[in-house]
This record gives C-alpha cells, sequence and structure tokens, in this order.
C-alpha cells in the first residue's frame, strides 16, 4: 500500500512537470518574427514630382534630379482615344541611387536575372484626374543624367509590379553629352546592361535567429553597381569572381529596425547565416548612402 | 507505407501471443494533430508489453508515424479498472520533416514516452492514457478500447468467469 502510494506520487508529479515542460518546436519558430517594411519604405521614398504642362511649357521638363523629358500634347490621349487639351499634369519618379531604388522597392531584377541600371524613371501623364495614353507609335523623349556616360545603353521596361521585375527591349538609350537619352513609352522605364549570367554559383542563406520570411533581403554586385532584390528569401544566383555585398533589413512592431551586412568574393557556392541586429534609422541610411 | 506495412507485421505476430488487441485514436496536444492507432497487449507476471502503431495523417501538421513497443505497469486497481505507469520506446517516421521550423528536423527519429493510463478489466476495455514525449516534449492523450482475446463469454462485455486469463493490470 505504501509503495502504491509512493507510485502514485510520483506518477502525478511527472505527469504535472511534464505539462510544464511542453514545447511547440516542431510546428511553431522561436524565431524572430517582423513586421512588413512597406511603410518604412514608403516614408523613405522618392516622392512623385508633378509639373503642370500648358501653353507656357518649354522642353525639356527636367526633374529634382536632372532627367531632361520632351512630350508632346499631341502624342497624347485619353483611353477612349479623345484628344488632350492644356492644361495636363505630367507625374515623374527619379531613381538614381541604389538607395532610392531599394526604398521605391524598384530593384534591378529582370525576368531572366539581373542588370546594371543607371538611372530609372516613371512618367505618368493625367488630365482631370484621368490617366492619359500614348498615341500609337508615338513616344517621349527621355534624357537620364549621368555624367560618366561612355556607351549605348539598353531600354529597360518594368514588367510586373509585384515583385518589381524588369523586361529588357530591343530599343536603346543613346550615349550623349548629358546621359543617355532615348524616345520611350510612358511608365516605368530604365537605361542599362543586363549582367551576364552564365557563369555563376549560388548563395543560399539560413538563420538561426530570425525567420526570414519578412526580411527584405538584397544582393549588391559591386562592378555592375547593381542591387538585386532576393525575392524568395532562400537563394539566389550571383556571378562567379564578383565581390558582392548581402544586405539584410527588418522592423518589428515597435519600429525598430535590424539588419545584418557581408560582403564577399564569390568563388563557388556559398551558405549564408543571416543574423539581424538593431541598428538606428540613420545608420541604416548610411549603409544604403554607401551601396 | 513500407514503416506501415512493418509495422502492422509486427502488430500481427504478436497477436499470436496477445491477450488484448485494438485501437483507438491519438491527439497530440503540442502539434494539435490527431492519429489513430492499433495495439496489442501481451502480458508478463508483473507488467505488460504493448507493441503500438499510431498514424497522424496527411490533414494535421505534423504527419507521422510511430512504432514501437511499451511496457504498463499497474500501480492501483480502482473498482473495475487498472491505473498504470507506461514507458514506451519507438520509432518515428516524419514525413513531413522538411516543412518544419525546427532545427535538425529528419525523417527518421527516435521516441521515448513516459504516462499514465486507465484501463477496465473487461472484455471490452476502453481506455484512456497520458503521455509525455521526452524526445519533442509533446503530451498526447490517447483514447481507445481493446479486446480481451482471452475472455470466454463471447462479445459484448465480460459477464462472467475467464479461463486461464493472466491478470497484467494487476
Amino acid at each position: 500500500m505504501k509503495t502504491q502510494k509512493l507510485i502514485t506520487i510520483i506518477v502525478s508529479c511527472s505527469v504535472a512537470l511534464s505539462f510544464q515542460n511542453c514545447s511547440k518546436d516542431r510546428i511553431e519558430t522561436n524565431k524572430k518574427s517582423y513586421e512588413s517594411m512597406n511603410a518604412y519604405f514608403d516614408s523613405k521614398k522618392q516622392e512623385e514630382q508633378e509639373f503642370i504642362i500648358d501653353t507656357l511649357g518649354e522642353c525639356p521638363i527636367t526633374g529634382k534630379l536632372g532627367t531632361h523629358i520632351c512630350i508632346q500634347k499631341s502624342d497624347l490621349q485619353f483611353a477612349n482615344g479623345d484628344s488632350v487639351y492644356f492644361p495636363y499634369i505630367l507625374k515623374l519618379v527619379e531613381l538614381y541611387s541604389i538607395k532610392d531604388m531599394i526604398y521605391y522597392q524598384a530593384t534591378n531584377n529582370t525576368t531572366d536575372g539581373y542588370f546594371s541600371s543607371k538611372g530609372e524613371v516613371r512618367i505618368r501623364t493625367f488630365k482631370n484626374e484621368s490617366e492619359l495614353q500614348l498615341r500609337s507609335n508615338k513616344s517621349i523623349e527621355v534624357e537620364i543624367k549621368d555624367s560618366t556616360s561612355n556607351q549605348d545603353l539598353s531600354v529597360y521596361y518594368q514588367q510586373n509590379a509585384t515583385p518589381f521585375m524588369w523586361n529588357k527591349s530591343n530599343e536603346l538609350y543613346s550615349d550623349t553629352d548629358y546621359g543617355y537619352l532615348s524616345l520611350v513609352s510612358l511608365g516605368w522605364n530604365s537605361a542599362g546592361k543586363q549582367i551576364a549570367n552564365t557563369n555563376t554559383a549560388k548563395i543560399t542563406f539560413s538563420s538561426e535567429t530570425d525567420n526570414l520570411e519578412t526580411v527584405e533581403m538584397f544582393l549588391y554586385i559591386h562592378s555592375g553597381q547593381s542591387i538585386v532584390k532576393i525575392n524568395n528569401h532562400k537563394e539566389i544566383q550571383a556571378p562567379l569572381g564578383e565581390e558582392v555585398t548581402i544586405i539584410c533589413m527588418a522592423i518589428d512592431k515597435q519600429n525598430q529596425l535590424y539588419s545584418f551586412k557581408t560582403t564577399k568574393l564569390i568563388s563557388g557556392n556559398l551558405a549564408i547565416d543571416v543574423s539581424l541586429t538593431k541598428i538606428s534609422d540613420e545608420e541604416l541610411t548610411q549603409i544604403l548612402d554607401n551601396l | 507505407m513500407r514503416f506501415l506495412s512493418i509495422s502492422i507485421c509486427i502488430i500481427l505476430f504478436q497477436y499470436s501471443f496477445s491477450q488484448s488487441i485494438g485501437g483507438g485514436l491519438a491527439g497530440n496536444i503540442q502539434t494539435e494533430s490527431i492519429g489513430v492507432e492499433l495495439r496489442a497487449i501481451v502480458p508478463t507476471k508483473f507488467f505488460s508489453v504493448t507493441p503500438q502503431i499510431v498514424y497522424y495523417p496527411f490533414f494535421n501538421t505534423i504527419t507521422e508515424l510511430y512504432a514501437g513497443i511499451g511496457i504498463q505497469v499497474p500501480f492501483m486497481h480502482i473498482k473495475t479498472a487498472n491505473v498504470y505507469a507506461l514507458g514506451h520506446a519507438s520509432y518515428d517516421a516524419w514525413f513531413n520533416y522538411d516543412v518544419s521550423p525546427m532545427l535538425n528536423a529528419k525523417f527518421h527519429n527516435f521516441a521515448g514516452e513516459i504516462g499514465l493510463g486507465i484501463i477496465s478489466d473487461r472484455c471490452l476495455n476502453p481506455f484512456a492514457e497520458y503521455r509525455y514525449n521526452i524526445v519533442f516534449r509533446e503530451a498526447n492523450i490517447r483514447v481507445g478500447i481493446l479486446v480481451d482475446l482471452s475472455c470466454n463469454s463471447g462479445a459484448g462485455y465480460h459477464s462472467g468467469a475467464r479461463n486461464s486469463v493472466k491478470c497484467p493490470h494487476r
């Protein structure tokens, strides 16, 4: 009887203790999770500039970062084909720096890899809140500012909005004294050059401390000055022999920023263990400025 | 399915030695999974040996199959039921380990469980168990029913004498 009582006590205590020590490790992660960075990026991104085009307008219009735009009213139409009368509004977004491309989430990803961009612009036209179109076979003249321009580049157009993806066209941005000049369509376009992706190595990402699904992850290729978003948060192909910087950033519910940065020379497949640490807004901005 | 087949063969092999055989439902509290189990009871003089298989199907967060052998040691008799402590060692085939956030998750695993159970002592014997998996640190509940093959009263609850019945739970 004494033994029975003893066993009962031991078993009861064991059951009670086991309840205290249960774990959901197999279905839940102890890794730190983060919020979307969309609001943070939106608060930092380049503002869309607005120009009211009327009879006094002159060609070219110059954006605050130096983009030249020439557009003919007669080349525009409403969606139903009706003609446009003065005044109308031209809206312009200019992204020249890597930092601005990250903030606008308009990185250099293409449908078949990535490219090196000398500048991205979005041009839209409106009349009475209605977005206007270009008439068929018409275009607008855009000149992207680049004092170091020395060769013709391709015109890239936006292919997807989410995730942002570019597609190379057959059109060219011609090298000029001012930068690159082309006749393009409305919407997003960029002057750039495809980065060869035939000789690459795979970089894979994992983390023992952070849930990477909501972390913004980018690959910066130094020689091409190209910024590529790692959309799958797991892996990316990087050009062999190139120096690259991996930069990851995240924000938590308290709006605390986190980052991870490492620079590697790609000599073969690479596994990177990401571990985010707290960072101030100023420090993160400084990192992006230096890319 | 190879593991399931092997496990069923083990259970069937045990059938000839068994006093009871049956099955039930298994619920893993931490993974919020429900499975089905088969088990037999082979009595010895002081405890029972219980080969068991449990399968948590595809609709659960964790899909896996446990096949193993347990020992049940009765230590208290309450009216027509016995309370027992249990220990169980098993092989675990974790089919969807690759989607788990757990570090070092893998297909082949070995698990150990301890727990407490209660079973009636008739021809059809409902049972209930609380078990703790010391490897994954998960609690689970088992409920089911066992048919006492040595019961000589036919189907239904035990209604009279039992011949040559070993009493594993006492």
